[in-house]
C-alpha cells in the first residue's frame, strides 16, 4: 500500500464515487447554467443539491417546478420526486457534497469592470466547508487567472492542499439559452485542472453527462478559451458593422456583399450587422479580458475597437433614419417613428440588454415621437423609468408613422404588410429580405 | 326571440301581399310612362315586357321583403339598385331587334324611376303602421327618454324593435342641446320641465340614455322625480355605462333597472385600454376562481381584449360552465379552457402551468365570507394562503410576465381570519418581487356591489321575501364599487409595470350600510320602516364597524391613474414566509385552527383576532382616526370617528 500515495488514493476514491454515482453533487447558482447541469447530473443517477441565495428558486425546485426554458419540466419533476434533486439556501451543508460546481453570474460594474463579488463570496462559503476529497469546479465566465488567484487563494486558507486533499478545476459554461440543437448535454466542454490530478477527477466528473470533454493544460487556458470565444463574436460583429459604415459611404449594399461572401465554402463565417450588440455575453465578456490586459500593461486594441464600433451603431441608425426622413422632406424632430421590435434578438422576450433602448433614447432626445410594437415585449421600462406599451401592428398606425424602424427581426411579424402600409421603412436587420414587391420605401442599414 | 318567431309566421303572407302591390304599382308606372314622357311609339305588349323586366329584376334585387320591419336608407338603396338593374336589362332588351322593341330609352328610364318611387310608398306605410301598432301597446308603461345622442337613439330603436318590451316611448327630454326629434320621437322639453312632463303625459319610467352621463345630471333627474307625489312618481332607469359597452358587442337591447351603484356618489371609472391591450391580446391568460363573481367579470373583460387562450381555473364546474357559455354566447369568445383544480394542489397546478404557460395570471380564487371563514379556519388558510403560494410559485417558474392577486380592504389591520389570510397572501406576493421574472401586484377591493354573498343581493332577496332587512349596525360604514369598475382598475394596475406593489382603489366616499338598505327598499318601490323594516343584528365575530383601506402607518403614493394608489409597505423575506407556510401546513394537517390563528398573528402582527364569537363591540372599539387622516390624501374622504354606543 505504500506504493500508492495519499493524493492519488483520494483522487481514485473520488473517481470511484463518481463512476458508481455515489458522489453527491452540489451546484451553486441554479440559473440558466446551473440548473440544466444539475438536472443532467440527476438524470444519470447522482444525488444533486442546488444551492442558491434566491429562496424562490430553492422553493421552486423543492416543489418540482422548473423555471428555466431549456430544462424539461417533467425531467426536473421526476428528478425531484425520485429524491435525486433538491435545493437549499443553506451553504453550511456544502460539506456533504463530493463535487461542487460554481455557476454564479459575473456581471460588469457600472465602470465596465468585471464584478466577481459573487465568485468571491461563494469561494469564502466553500472554503469554510471544505473537506478532504472534494472536487470544486468553477463555470462562471471570468478573466484568465480567476480560478487560481481568487478561488484557490480562498480555498488554500482552509489549510488543505490542492491536488492532494481537494481538487480544483475551471470548465467554462457554453450554454446558449433557447438553442434547441446544442444543449448542456451535447455541447463539448473544456476542462482545465490546477494539477493533473485535478484535471483527471474533473474530466471524469464531466464525462458522466457530457458527450465530449476537452481537457486543457491549466485553468487559465480554459478561462482564456471562454473569453476568446465571446471576443471572437464581438470582434467579428464589429467588423461587419464597420463594413456597413463603409459600404454606406461607398453606396454599396452591405447585405449583398455578405450574402455573396457567405457562399465561399471555407475561410469565412457569416455575421450580420445590426443596431448594436445586446444580450448577456457579447457586450460584457471581452471587457474581462481588456481589464486583465491592463494589469499587464497592455491594451487589447482589437477588443476596445470592437466595443467602440459596436457602440456607435445606435448613432449610425439614427443618422440613417435622419437621412431617410430628409429624403421625404421631414426632420427627425416632430416625426412619428414606429419602432418594430425591442428585444435584443429575434423571437425572444428579453429587452434588458437590448440596443433598441439606446436607439429609442437617442431618437427621443432629438425630438421625435416614438411608439413601438413587439409581439414578445408587451411593455418595458426605459432607463428614465418611463413605462412603454406595445401598440398593435395596425395598418392605421403603420400608415400614420413618418417612418417604421425595424430593430429586431421577429419571425411573427408580416413584413410584407409592414412595407405595404408604411411610408418609409428603415430596416436595421434586413428583416424585409423576403419582401420582393413594392419595397421602394425600404432603406436597409 | 318571440318577436322573430312571430314575424316569421306572417312573413310569407306579407311577402305575397307586397309582391301583389308591386305588380300593380309597376303596371301603373309602365302605363303612365308614355304619357309622362310624351312618347307614344311603344305598343302595349312592349310596355308589358318592359314592366315585367323591371318588376322581376327589381324584386330579385329587393328580394328581402322581411326587412319590412324597418325601412331604412339601405332598403332605399337596394330598391334603387333594383330599379337601375331593371332599367339596364330593359334597355338591353330594346337593343335586340324584335317586333316589340321600338320604345325609346326615355320610356324605360321613366318607367323604372316611377316604379322605384311608387314601390317605396307601401314600404314606408308598412313601417309607419307597424311602429304605430307596436307603439300603441295599450298595457305598456309610458317612458320618457332623456338624451338625444347615440345612447338615446339606440334605446328608442331597441324599444321600437322589440315587441315584447312593455314600453311606450312617449317622447324625449333634451339634456341641453335642442333637437326637435330624436329618431322620430318628439322632444317634449328640457330636464327642468321633467316634473310637468311626467304629470302631463302620465309617465311611468324615465330612461336616462346619455353615454357616460355626468353624475350631477343623473342625480338631478332622480331628485326631480323623487320630489313628485307618490302615484305620479316615475321609476328612473339609467342605461348601462360605457364600460359595459366596452366590448362593443353588447347591444342596448334592454334598459336596466335603476342600479344600486347609482346611489354611490361618484363619476364612472375610465381606464386606458391602450396600455392593457398588449398584455392580453393574443396572449395566454389564466384566471383562478374564474367561476366567482369577480373572477367571472375578469374573464368577461379579458375576453374583450382577444387573448389567444383564456384558461378558466376553478373547482365548481357549474359556475365555470356558466361563465364559459356566457363568454361564448354574449362575447362570441370561445378560445377558453376549463380546468378543474384546487389551487392548493401543487401537482395539479404545476401540470396546468406546464401545459399552458400563461403570460398573465389573475388569482381571484379565495374564500371570502368573513363569518364562514371564521368557522372554517383551516380550509380558509389552505385555500387563501397555501393556494396563493402554490399558484404564485408556479406562475413565477413558468415565466409568467404578470401575476395579480385580488385582495380585499379587509386585509388592512385585519380583525378576521379572512382578512389575515388575505394580508398574508399579499405578503407572499410582495416577497416574490425582484426574485423572479414575474411582476407581482396585489389589488385591494373594497366591497363590491353584486359580488356573490355581498350585501346588495342579500338585501334584494330580503326585500323580495317581504323583509325585514338585517344590518349589522346602524353606523357600519363600507366602501363600495361596482365589480366591472373594480376589475377594470385591476387590469389597469396589471399594466403599470410595478413589481411587488399593493394597489388600493379610490372607492369614493364610504356609505353607511343603513343608507344602502334604505335605498334598496326605496328602489324596489317600498318605503323603509313603513313597508319593510330594517333591523340590527349586531356585529358578528371578525366584523368591523369601519374598514380601512390602508394599514395604519402605511403611506401611499399616486400612480398614473387617478383612481389607483400604491400602499407603501414593508416587504417580507420569502424564506421566512415559507417557514410560516410550512408551519401552517402542519397545523392544517392536524386540523388545528388555534395554531393557524397563532401563526397568522405572528406573520401579520396587526391582526387582532375576534376575541369572542358574539357581539364584542366594546372590546374592539373602532380606531379609524389614524387611517382616516391618511385617507384624506386619497380624496376628500371624511370619516368622523363614531362612538360605539350600543
Amino acid at each position: 500500500m505504500k506504493l500508492l500515495d495519499a493524493p492519488s488514493l483520494r483522487a481514485s476514491a473520488l473517481k470511484k464515487k463518481i463512476l458508481d454515482r455515489s458522489a453527491v453533487v452540489g451546484v451553486i447558482g441554479i440559473g440558466y447554467v446551473g440548473l440544466p447541469l444539475a438536472v443532467e447530473k440527476a438524470k444519470v443517477g447522482f444525488r444533486v443539491i442546488g444551492y442558491d441565495r434566491n429562496p424562490i428558486r430553492v422553493d421552486q425546485i423543492r416543489q418540482g417546478l422548473n423555471y428555466i426554458r431549456d430544462v424539461n419540466d417533467d425531467e426536473l419533476a421526476q428528478a425531484v420526486e425520485a429524491g435525486l434533486l433538491s435545493a437549499s439556501s443553506d451553504f453550511g451543508s456544502l460539506d456533504s457534497c463530493d463535487c461542487i460546481v460554481i455557476c454564479v453570474p459575473t456581471p460588469l460594474t457600472a465602470n465596465k469592470e468585471p464584478d466577481i463579488s459573487f465568485i468571491r463570496s461563494v469561494a469564502a462559503e466553500v472554503a469554510r466547508e471544505l473537506r478532504p476529497g472534494q472536487l470544486i469546479c468553477l463555470e462562471s465566465t471570468t478573466y484568465p487567472g480567476t480560478t487560481e488567484e481568487v478561488l484557490l487563494a480562498a480555498l488554500a486558507r482552509s489549510g488543505l492542499q490542492v491536488g492532494e486533499e481537494f481538487f480544483l478545476a475551471f470548465s467554462p459554461e457554453r450554454v446558449d439559452p433557447g438553442n434547441a440543437r446544442y444543449t448542456t448535454k451535447n455541447t463539448s466542454k473544456v476542462v482545465g485542472g490546477v494539477t493533473p490530478a485535478c484535471l483527471d477527477v474533473a474530466a471524469t466528473f464531466y464525462a458522466q453527462t457530457i458527450a465530449q470533454v476537452v481537457p486543457v493544460s491549466s485553468p487559465r487556458v480554459a478561462e482564456m478559451t471562454k473569453v476568446f470565444e465571446n471576443t471572437f463574436r464581438a470582434v467579428n460583429i464589429a467588423l461587419v458593422n464597420e463594413m456597413t459604415l463603409l459600404c454606406d459611404r461607398l453606396g454599396i449594399s452591405v447585405w449583398d456583399v455578405l450574402d455573396a461572401a457567405a457562399t465561399k465554402p471555407f475561410g469565412i463565417m457569416r455575421f450580420d450587422p445590426g443596431p448594436g450588440v445586446g444580450g448577456h455575453c457579447i457586450p460584457l465578456d471581452p471587457f474581462y479580458l481588456a481589464w486583465k490586459a491592463r494589469e499587464y500593461d497592455m491594451n487589447v486594441r482589437f477588443i476596445e475597437l470592437a466595443g467602440e464600433i459596436n457602440w456607435t451603431m445606435p448613432y449610425f441608425v439614427r443618422e440613417k433614419l435622419m437621412r431617410a426622413l430628409n429624403e421625404n422632406g421631414r426632420s427627425l424632430k416632430g416625426s412619428e417613428i414606429f419602432v418594430l421590435g425591442v428585444a435584443y434578438k429575434h423571437d425572444i422576450e428579453d429587452w434588458r440588454e437590448s440596443p433598441a433602448l439606446k436607439v429609442i433614447d437617442l431618437l427621443k432626445r432629438d425630438g421625435s415621437r416614438i411608439t413601438y410594437h413587439d409581439p414578445h415585449v408587451p411593455s418595458f421600462t426605459d432607463e428614465h423609468g418611463e413605462l412603454w406599451h406595445s401598440l398593435p401592428l395596425s395598418r392605421e398606425i403603420l400608415e400614420r408613422a413618418d417612418a417604421v424602424l425595424i430593430l429586431t427581426d421577429h419571425a411573427a411579424i408580416d413584413y410584407g404588410r409592414v412595407c405595404d402600409a408604411a411610408r418609409l421603412v428603415v430596416d436595421t436587420r434586413n428583416a424585409t429580405r423576403a419582401v420582393r414587391d413594392g419595397r421602394t420605401n425600404v432603406v436597409l442599414l | 326571440m318571440k318577436s322573430t318567431s312571430g314575424s316569421r309566421g306572417i312573413r310569407p303572407l306579407l311577402r305575397a301581399a307586397l309582391f301583389a302591390t308591386d305588380c300593380v304599382l309597376v303596371a301603373i308606372a309602365v302605363a303612365a310612362a308614355p304619357a309622362i314622357g310624351d312618347v307614344h311609339s311603344a305598343s302595349t305588349a312592349e310596355l308589358a315586357i318592359i314592366g315585367g323586366i323591371i318588376l322581376l329584376v327589381g324584386s330579385y334585387v329587393q328580394i328581402r321583403y322581411e326587412s319590412a320591419r324597418t325601412f331604412d336608407f339601405h332598403d332605399v338603396l337596394r330598391l334603387f339598385a333594383g330599379a337601375l338593374a331593371g332599367a339596364i336589362l330593359a334597355l338591353l332588351f330594346e337593343q335586340i331587334p324584335t317586333p316589340f322593341s321600338h320604345a325609346s330609352g326615355r320610356i324605360v328610364a321613366i318607367a323604372a324611376m316611377t316604379a322605384f318611387v311608387l314601390r317605396m310608398i307601401p314600404r314606408i306605410a308598412l313601417v309607419q303602421l307597424r311602429t304605430w301598432w307596436i307603439g300603441r301597446r295599450p298595457d305598456g308603461k309610458r317612458a320618457l327618454v332623456v338624451g338625444h345622442g347615440i345612447a338615446a337613439q339606440s334605446v328608442i330603436k331597441a324599444i321600437l324593435e322589440d315587441r315584447t318590451m312593455p314600453l311606450v316611448v312617449v317622447g324625449c327630454v333634451d339634456d341641453g342641446v335642442s333637437e326637435r326629434r330624436v329618431d322620430g320621437v318628439r322632444v317634449l322639453g328640457d330636464v327642468a320641465q321633467l316634473p310637468d312632463l311626467v304629470r302631463a303625459h302620465a309617465i311611468d319610467v324615465v330612461i336616462v340614455a346619455i353615454s357616460a352621463a355626468p353624475l350631477a345630471l343623473v342625480n338631478r333627474i332622480k331628485s326631480l322625480c323623487v320630489a313628485l307625489p307618490e302615484g305620479l312618481r316615475p321609476r328612473v332607469t339609467v342605461v348601462p355605462e360605457a364600460s359595459d359597452l366596452l366590448s362593443e358587442r353588447v347591444r342596448v337591447a334592454r334598459t336596466q333597472e335603476l342600479r344600486i351603484e347609482d346611489v354611490l356618489d361618484r363619476d364612472p371609472v375610465v381606464i386606458d385600454t391602450v396600455g392593457i391591450r398588449p398584455h392580453l391580446e393574443d396572449q395566454v391568460v389564466l384566471v383562478t376562481g374564474a367561476g366567482g363573481s369577480i373572477g367571472g367579470e375578469i374573464c368577461r373583460q379579458i375576453a374583450t381584449f382577444e387573448p389567444r387562450l383564456l384558461v378558466l381555473l376553478g373547482h365548481g364546474e357549474n359556475s365555470l360552465f356558466e361563465i364559459e357559455r356566457e363568454l361564448r354566447e354574449k362575447y362570441r369568445f370561445d378560445r377558453t379552457r376549463i380546468v378543474l383544480a384546487d389551487v392548493a394542489d401543487g401537482a395539479a397546478i404545476r401540470a396546468v402551468f406546464s401545459a399552458y404557460r400563461p403570460r398573465v395570471v389573475l388569482h381571484a380564487a379565495a374564500h371570502k365570507h368573513v363569518p364562514i371563514v371564521e368557522e372554517n379556519v383551516c380550509e380558509a388558510v389552505r385555500n387563501n394562503v397555501l393556494g396563493t403560494k402554490v399558484v404564485a410559485l408556479a406562475a413565477a417558474a413558468s415565466g409568467a410576465a404578470k401575476f395579480v392577486l385580488l385582495s380585499t380592504d379587509k386585509a388592512v389591520n385585519p380583525t378576521s381570519v379572512m382578512g389575515a389570510t388575505k394580508r398574508m397572501a399579499e405578503l407572499i406576493c410582495q416577497s416574490f418581487a425582484g426574485g423572479s421574472p414575474t411582476e407581482f401586484v396585489s389589488v385591494r377591493f373594497g366591497n363590491v356591489l353584486g359580488s356573490r354573498g355581498s350585501v346588495v343581493p342579500i338585501f334584494r332577496a330580503q326585500v323580495q321575501a317581504g323583509g325585514p332587512l338585517t344590518i349589522t349596525h346602524r353606523e357600519m360604514l363600507r366602501y363600495f364599487m361596482t365589480i366591472p369598475e373594480a376589475v377594470s382598475l385591476v387590469l389597469q394596475a396589471m399594466s403599470m409595470g410595478l413589481d411587488g406593489e399593493v394597489f388600493v382603489l379610490d372607492m369614493g366616499a364610504p356609505v353607511r350600510i343603513v343608507d344602502l338598505a334604505e335605498a334598496v327598499i326605496r328602489l324596489s318601490g317600498y318605503e323603509p320602516y313603513r313597508d319593510i323594516d330594517i333591523v340590527e343584528r349586531g356585529i358578528r365575530p371578525g366584523e368591523k364597524l369601519f374598514e380601512e383601506i390602508l394599514t395604519s402607518g402605511e403611506g401611499f403614493t399616486r400612480t398614473s391613474h387617478e383612481r389607483l394608489f400604491i400602499a407603501k409597505q414593508e416587504r417580507r423575506d420569502y424564506a421566512e414566509l415559507c417557514d410560516a407556510i410550512d408551519a401552517l401546513r402542519a397545523a392544517i394537517r392536524r386540523n388545528d385552527a388555534h395554531a393557524c390563528v397563532d401563526i397568522l398573528t405572528r406573520v401579520v402582527p396587526e391582526y387582532r383576532p375576534a376575541a369572542s364569537p358574539l357581539p364584542a363591540v366594546a372590546s374592539e372599539s373602532p380606531q379609524p382616526t389614524t387611517a382616516a387622516v391618511e385617507r384624506g390624501v386619497i380624496a376628500d374622504f371624511t370619516l368622523t370617528p363614531i362612538e360605539a354606543n350600543i
